[in-house]
């Protein structure tokens, strides 16, 4: 997996209608499921047993706090801007 | 950087509307942190193979049962004690049992023209004495020996009592053809009030032992002899029924005193009893079992050919291999036939795994078309339509066992009626020998693809049209994509 440079982070605080920033990766702190839409996406899908530790180049803009159990998350941003 | 995201359910052959870009897998129901995962090719029908050694897997085992109806251990011993091989073929097992029982477990006795000599008579004779002639009566209890035993030897000794022989004296010993023939017989009756057809004893001159004395023990242990031993065992049911009688007595010469006085079961010290030395040969069969895991073919595949290359350990030959007899037949076990496969490590001649038989002992089968190799030394290659077959049908097998190949190896010489008189086993490596595991190499064509061992949790490039249900053993499935 190859990674990019990362110049932000900001963390994660999952909420069922709040969007957030919408940067290029996650970090996940510690292990457990993620409720989130991708950029592209219109609804939300449950990512199952994400590795604490783990960098994840998925680029979410929202992460709903219902049936997220994964917590310590930061989003990464590489400040590339995308099309 | 993956932006969209779709929830994939697993469905054999079922697209999706876009190729993904990566998948992630959430949970696996293998245990663990791998799983298997089958997908539907974007390159559509490719062609593919895949290479199992015994060892490789867990599931990839190799073993053997045996069967001897004269050693009873080895037919109940877990055949994965001896995992460094698979033996296939048929060898001797060489036993010998010897007889000599007491009076209250005897039957011997002997015929007089005019007395009734009664049950306890300490003595057991044969010959005459002017007119009066002696025949001695002995039955045998020797159904121990299994029915499918070869007769190699066969020794009775009877220890003189009194020597009446001033020549040589010939003794014939035939089988008595009454079945019901009693210790308290006489010159008229075999039982109670039960007459024989022609007094002096029934029986058959189609087998003749013969043995000469000219006093002193008495040792009949001639081919005549053997043949009467074996044609107990084969023909009736393990009961040796004997009549002895002198050349001078079937010839009517009454002329002097030719006879032999001989100690009976009742005799002291013990080892004066009439006694009888059996040696025979029983086979023992060896049966090989092979299993693959196969579920890294997929569903779809079509097979295209298979090699199943066995390894020798050429030390085990016991003769020069037959072009023709020494080939081993492999067939398919499957678990569509009751009480089929799924052996474990537990399997024997009976059963099939701890306190579960066989339908039938040897192993449960399906002949689809039997697929041999030869019996030259080194390696031994499997091949051809047969196997082909059996491959196939595992892949297309849609029980709890799919994609499971158990194969069970079977000499040609396994057989009741043949293997009497070989002695030819191959012993193949097995599981401690790297290079030399038994190695199955199937080729395929497949619109699918499964990819092994593939981590939960985290995403992998894997661009697929579809994720088929059969052969994946990861859930929460999610399909990803750059745009």
């Amino acid at each position: 997996m190859s990674y990019e440079m990362y110049t932000k982070a900001l963390a994660v605080t999952p909420h069922d209608t709040n969007a957030q920033t919408v940067y290029d990766a996650l970090y996940v702190g510690v292990a457990g499921n993620v409720n989130g839409t991708l950029r592209n996406d219109s609804s939300a899908v449950v990512f199952t047993g994400m590795l604490a530790g783990t960098l994840y180049p998925f680029s979410f803009k929202l992460i709903k706090s219902t049936s997220t159990t994964a917590t310590n998350m930061v989003i990464l941003d590489s400040g590339k801007t995308y099309s | 950087m993956y932006t969209k995201a779709v929830g994939l359910t697993p469905s054999d052959g079922t697209a999706l509307t876009a190729t993904t870009d990566g998948i992630y897998i959430g949970t696996t129901s293998e245990g663990g942190t791998g799983c298997d995962i089958s997908i539907l090719n974007p390159m559509g029908e490719t062609a593919q193979s895949c290479v199992h050694n015994v060892g490789s897997d867990t599931m990839d085992i190799a073993t053997y049962i045996q069967f001897c109806s004269a050693n009873t251990v080895a037919n109940t011993k877990p055949a994965i004690s001896d995992p460094d091989h698979i033996k296939v073929g048929v060898t001797k097992v060489n036993t010998v049992n010897t007889y000599q029982p007491n009076e209250a477990a005897a039957i011997d006795n002997y015929l007089h023209t005019s007395v009734d000599v009664g049950p306890t008579d300490t003595t057991i004779r044969v010959g005459h004495s002017g007119s009066t002639k002696n025949r001695i009566v002995m039955v045998w209890d020797i159904s121990d020996i299994p029915s499918d035993a070869t007769v190699t030897a066969a020794s009775m000794v009877l220890t003189e009592e009194t020597d009446e022989v001033t020549e040589t004296m010939t003794v014939r010993t035939y089988r008595i053809t009454e079945t019901s023939v009693v210790e308290d017989c006489d010159w008229t009756n075999y039982e109670g009030s039960n007459a024989w057809a022609t007094e002096g004893g029934d029986y058959s001159t189609s087998i003749t032992s013969t043995t000469t004395t000219d006093g002193g023990n008495l040792t009949v242990n001639d081919a005549g002899f053997v043949s009467l031993v074996q044609d107990a065992i084969d023909d009736r049911s393990g009961n040796l029924r004997i009549i002895m009688i002198s050349q001078e007595d079937l010839d009517d010469d009454n002329s002097g005193t030719q006879r032999m006085r001989y100690n009976t079961s009742g005799a002291f010290p013990s080892g004066n009893r009439p006694s009888l030395s059996v040696t025979f040969d029983c086979p023992k069969v060896s049966r090989g079992l092979i299993r693959f895991n196969l579920r890294s073919i997929p569903h779809d595949a079509t097979v295209t050919a298979a090699t199943l290359q066995l390894n020798k350990d050429t030390s085990s030959w016991d003769t020069t291999p037959d072009a023709t007899l020494d080939r081993i037949a492999v067939y398919r076990q499957d678990s569509t036939i009751t009480g089929g496969a799924g052996w474990d490590e537990n399997v024997t001649w009976q059963d099939k795994k701890d306190r579960e038989s066989w339908d039938t002992a040897g192993g449960d089968y399906i002949d689809l078309a039997v697929t041999y190799g030869d019996g030259a030394d080194g390696t031994v290659t499997v091949t051809g339509a047969g196997l082909i077959n059996y491959v196939q049908a595992t892949v297309d097998d849609s029980t709890a066992l799919k994609g499971v190949l158990e194969l069970l190896m079977i000499s040609h010489r396994d057989d009741s009626s043949t293997s009497l008189n070989i002695n030819a086993e191959t012993s193949f490596h097995s599981g401690t020998h790297a290079s030399l595991y038994p190695i199955l190499k199937v080729d395929y064509t497949a619109d699918s693809f499964v990819y092994s061992d593939v981590q939960i949790g985290v995403p992998h490039p894997i661009k697929c049209k579809g994720v088929n249900s059969t052969h994946t053993t990861g859930s929460n499935i999610v399909g990803l994509y750059y745009e």
